[in-house]
């Protein structure tokens, strides 16, 4: 799933790192949801959300989906 | 609990566990003797070993449990890999042991086998998924 993980990290510049320890999860995990690898699990894509203060669409676009 | 933590955890049991289990194999091959009958004792004995095996397994089956969920989505996958090849190849062998003269394999060996198997699907899927080595 496309996501805009990757903009929204580089606008309050955090490394990958920054962001897996703030959300609890790997480096890895990061990257791989940045990458398109993997889609996070709900409780995830919500903390991701909190984080950044957006809702979980303005984040993930599942269009490519439908 | 962080995946570091995790990693801790699973090597706090791990290693006492594998020294225990090595610890228990010298101990029950220069224990039990091959000649006369097997008694209770025997068979306590023989399955000495296997009771650190599985509180090994145990920390493994925690290490999964607990690391994150991409993590968790990797080892998993391994496993099943790991899973699959053990069974295919233990189910070709049996039917290799049962149609031709091939040696008869203990069934010890199932279970090397499968961590064979399982290490090598972490490699390979850490790998892909650039994790480096995924198997802990």
């Amino acid at each position: 799933m496309k996501n805009s993980l990757k903009t929204l990290r580089a606008e309050r510049d955090w490394s990958q790192a920054t962001l897996g320890k703030q959300l609890d999860v790997s480096r890895q995990t990061i990257n791989a949801i940045e990458t398109g690898k993997y889609d996070p699990s709900l409780p995830l894509a919500f903390k991701i959300a909190r984080l950044f203060e957006r809702s979980i669409e303005d984040i993930f676009d599942d269009k490519a989906l439908e | 609990m962080t995946n570091k933590q995790a990693k801790k955890r699973y090597f706090g049991v791990f290693v006492p566990s594998m020294v225990a289990y090595l610890t228990s194999v010298f101990g029950v091959s220069m224990g039990i003797s091959e000649e006369g009958p097997a008694t209770l004792l025997t068979y306590i004995m023989a399955l000495t070993p296997a009771v650190f095996v599985f509180v090994w397994m145990w920390a493994h089956a925690r290490f999964v449990l607990e690391i994150d969920e991409f993590l968790r989505m990797i080892q998993i996958k391994a496993i099943l890999w790991g899973l699959i090849a053990t069974m295919a190849a233990s189910t070709a062998w049996g039917f290799l042991e049962f149609f031709t003269p091939v040696p008869k394999l203990p069934i010890f060996y199932v279970m090397p086998g499968f961590y064979l198997f399982y290490g090598l699907a972490a490699v390979i899927i850490g790998k892909r998924d650039n994790v480096g080595c995924a198997m802990l």
